[in-house]
């Protein structure tokens, strides 16, 4: 790993873990019950509208029966499984996302402690509102960032065998965490040629983690049969997210779901359709150029660049998924090389735009405003594309000094 | 054919009787000031019926169907309450008591609803849903009342059509019911303030009534005069018994929660506590919902502090859009027996997209108190005057409304895409999207 520290945290006291992990978990009981005093006071709901589907879901297997009768419950029903307690306590749900959400702080803490970098960085994640905000809400992604966090521990511990069956339990929750395994493989014995990759570790990580997979889909697959495989997973590979949303190909996916094709010739020609070519250029950069180019340089940090590339590139955003890149935020951000103000007009950027976004939405959703859509959703989904796609050079040009200062420590 | 019609005096009785005309025809006064509510059922019996459609109408012999315009505000209390808690729009119901099995049974009502579609030019496809023991098919789109009983006379019955076109041009609500080996065909016009003239005829009754019960009564007392033919005026005081009526001086106000966006909260509030007739009646609440609007019945259940209990009738899917969509749904739901306001969580499928806003309506709903009755009070019903078969009468209850203050319809607007942006939209998403990828894997390439 480089060892690239930027000043800032140098001049920043070192903060305890303990101190983190207590204001930290003070924080989430404060939004929590903030939550609590929305719900019944306030006309907006605190509560994520999926976590009354968790709940719901749970409910169905309390009674015997399967979390796929709740509409709209798309994940595995391990989840369900894990909530049950909620039929007895509704905020168990939240409590278990709040638990994940610190272990996941905590795992952060530890690898930035592995690598000798202030743990101060992990404040990025554990004093973080929007991260905060979305476990107390009730939405499950801390599930899912805990997983990926183990996976990365025991990845960087050389610990192939746990780590394949982490990270088949992480695909088995969800889909996307695949992106993950070129970056492994390439990051397992990384000085072996290409033209001859296998490799005994390489296929240690390979066979365990189709073993953590199968285990635990094949099981699903034995209690809820078809109904789990197609709710679970091969719902999410041709959905149609026709609603408005952060991606820059929401107008267009809405437009053709009415129309049934595509309006250019040239891809009518073709029989194609932008919603089959999104598919493209998302996984040709997050699952196949980044790892390539990044895994070997810095594997955290080239988790982090496939999942923004990944998210800004898909054909539905919403805020839960930034959580995906945020729990390596602070250990990519401990090794970047990029200078304060510049990650300040970045982050600004971002924020704005993002900002510019939820503007728009909320006058679609909430006031109903007409003309909307091109002029107001679509434009700020592509600004906001752009910004993502200028982050996404910095990071990516950040990693290359990285590399330089790794090779010159070598040199030297 | 038996043809009755009803005429029931909002005002001042005595003004309305001192003006009838009774010579070769009967003129009954009417006007702005002393306006009348009018209803008009024609009985037909299954013999009179053409043969195309008297086959498949043997195969169903129950049959619902509710055409109703909009209105804007709600007359005071009638005694024709069963029209007045039908919904905005056209509601289908059917129970095709020939079939052999609930494939079967799914099938004929599906032809019902396609049939009886193309007879009253309604343009909406509409998928029926088990509702109760019935299929019911319900479409929120205004219809043309003239022309869909004009085609449905032409169809079915023929000859001359006893009910003038002006008449028909202004009816708010058409109905028609085929129970076992009738046919009936029902207008209704809330508000008449001109004078209303029959030619006598010893095929058509005509009644003039008034209500003659206490304030705050809910059994309904009505006097009045008959005639048929050229027979004299028939003094007649009768006790109205009913499956629907309403229960005065209590009025519910329907609303959507401004501004709707796309999530319209559909808010009743009464304007007093409503009083059950009987302690054991239950509170309900019952909608249509079109296919244009969602209705989460899992999002409903958790609103316990309204709802003890929830029930979707048919399905609503809870993302597609309305495009996509051809099946409605019903909502019924028992309300805390004490509430005085609350509030149902809808969502706007998104549209076509046609460019600026759509308005997307939805019918009042039907506030009522459920009460069950003994078998002497049914029997009593079934032998009464204005006894009807219709759908919640199939539940051997006795139906309380409560009546709205103000329009039958709700409307929201939806904000919509425009087509004419597609080329555009794609072309520089497309573009964009290649852009930024070469730029980032150029990037991720030079390492």
């Amino acid at each position: 790993m480089p060892l690239v520290v930027p000043k800032m945290s140098q001049s920043v006291p070192e903060i305890s873990t303990g101190m983190i992990m207590v204001s930290s978990l003070l924080l989430r009981v404060a939004f929590l019950l903030f939550g609590k005093y929305q719900d019944t006071y306030m006309d907006l709901p605190y509560t994520d509208i999926d976590y009354f589907v968790f709940t719901d879901a749970s409910k169905f297997v309390f009674h015997g029966q399967s979390p796929f009768l709740r509409d709209t419950y798309r994940y595995t029903p391990v989840l369900a499984w894990l909530l049950l307690p909620i039929n007895y306590w509704f905020d168990f749900g939240k409590l278990l996302f709040v638990v994940c959400d610190l272990v996941t702080g905590y795992l952060i803490i530890r690898l930035l402690q592995k690598y000798r970098k202030s743990v101060n960085w992990s404040l990025l994640w554990l004093w973080n509102p929007i991260v905060a905000t979305i476990s107390t809400r009730g939405s499950s992604e801390s599930i899912l960032t805990v997983v990926v966090m183990l996976l990365t521990y025991s990845v960087l511990n050389r610990q192939y065998a746990l780590a394949g069956i982490i990270t088949g339990l992480a695909v088995h929750l969800k889909i996307y965490p695949i992106i993950y395994i070129p970056a492994i493989l390439l990051s397992i014995d990384p000085s072996q040629p290409f033209y001859q990759p296998f490799t005994k570790k390489r296929w240690i990580f390979v066979l365990t983690t189709l073993l953590g997979f199968t285990s635990l889909t094949g099981l699903m697959y034995y209690v809820y049969g078809d109904e789990f495989l197609q709710e679970a997973y091969f719902y999410h590979l041709t959905r149609l997210d026709h609603r408005h949303n952060f991606s820059v190909y929401n107008l267009t996916l809405y437009l053709s779901s009415y129309k049934g094709s595509s309006s250019l010739p040239f891809l009518q020609q073709h029989g194609l359709r932008i919603e089959r070519l999104a598919f493209l250029p998302q996984l040709g950069l997050s699952m196949v150029l980044i790892p390539l180019k990044l895994a070997t340089v810095n594997l955290i940090g080239c988790f982090f660049i496939q999942t923004f590339v990944f998210i800004m590139f898909n054909k539905v955003i919403t805020s839960q998924y930034f959580i995906w890149f945020m729990c390596f935020l602070p250990i990519y951000t401990a090794n970047s090389t990029i200078k304060p103000t510049r990650a300040a007009w970045l982050i600004g950027a971002w924020v704005i735009s993002q900002g510019l976004w939820l503007w728009n939405g909320y006058q679609l959703e909430f006031l109903g405003k007409p003309d909307i859509f091109t002029n107001g959703i679509w434009s700020s989904s592509c600004l906001f594309f752009v910004c993502n796609s200028i982050l996404a050079v910095n990071f990516i040009n950040d990693m290359a000094t990285q590399k330089q200062a790794l090779v010159s420590k070598k040199d030297s | 054919m038996k043809y009755r019609t009803a005429l029931f005096i909002y005002g001042d009785e005595k003004s309305v009787f001192d003006g009838i005309g009774a010579q070769d025809v009967l003129t009954v006064p009417a006007s702005k000031s002393s306006p009348l509510a009018r209803e008009d059922r024609i009985e037909i019996a299954f013999s009179e019926l053409k043969s195309e459609y008297k086959t498949i109408l043997e195969k169903l012999r129950l049959l619902n169907v509710q055409l109703n315009k909009n209105r804007s505000i709600k007359p005071k209390q009638t005694i024709f309450t069963s029209h007045e808690s039908q919904p905005a729009g056209v509601r289908i119901d059917v129970a095709p008591q020939s079939a052999r099995n609930m494939d079967h049974y799914k099938q004929l009502s599906d032809l019902a609803v396609q049939m009886i579609s193309k007879l009253i030019h309604v343009e909406t496809e509409c998928k029926p849903w088990f509702f109760e023991e019935w299929y019911r098919g319900y479409i929120y789109e205004e219809p043309q009342i003239d022309v869909a009983f004009l085609q449905i006379w032409k169809s079915l019955i023929g000859g001359d059509i006893p009910v003038t076109t002006k008449d028909l041009s202004q009816a708010a609500s058409f109905e028609l019911v085929l129970d076992s080996d009738k046919l009936k065909l029902l207008l209704y016009w809330p508000l008449v303030d001109e004078p209303v003239v029959f030619n006598r005829s010893s095929s058509h009754e005509v009644g003039v009534f008034y209500l003659d019960s206490l304030p705050g009564d809910t059994d309904l007392s009505v006097n009045g005069v008959r005639v048929r033919g050229d027979s004299k005026l028939v003094p007649t005081s009768m006790y109205l018994n009913l499956f629907d009526s309403q229960i005065p001086d209590i009025y519910a106000n329907h609303t959507f929660v401004q501004p709707t966006g796309l999530h319209p909260t559909y808010k009743v509030s009464l304007s007093k506590n409503a009083e059950p007739p009987h302690p054991s009646c239950r509170l309900m609440f019952d909608l249509d919902v079109p296919s244009t609007f969602i209705a989460d019945e899992f999002q409903l259940e958790w609103s316990k502090k309204y709802f003890r209990n929830v029930v979707l009738y048919g399905h609503s899917d809870l993302e597609l859009p309305s495009y996509k969509v051809t099946e409605s749904c019903s909502l019924r739901l028992e309300l805390q027996p004490d509430i005085v306001e609350f509030e149902i969580p809808l969502h706007l499928r998104y549209g076509e997209p046609k460019g600026g806003s759509q308005e997307i309506g939805i019918s009042t709903g039907d506030l009522y108190w459920d009460c069950e009755t003994d078998s002497d009070t049914r029997l009593l019903i079934q032998n009464s005057f204005m006894y009807e078969n219709r759908i919640a009468e199939q539940t051997h209850s006795q139906l309380y409304h409560i009546g709205s203050t103000g329009a039958n319809h709700l409307v929201a607007k939806l904000a919509v895409a425009d087509l004419a942006d597609s080329s555009f939209v794609e072309s520089w998403t497309l573009l964009l999207v290649t852009i930024c990828a070469l730029l980032i894997g150029k990037a991720a390439w030079k390492l």
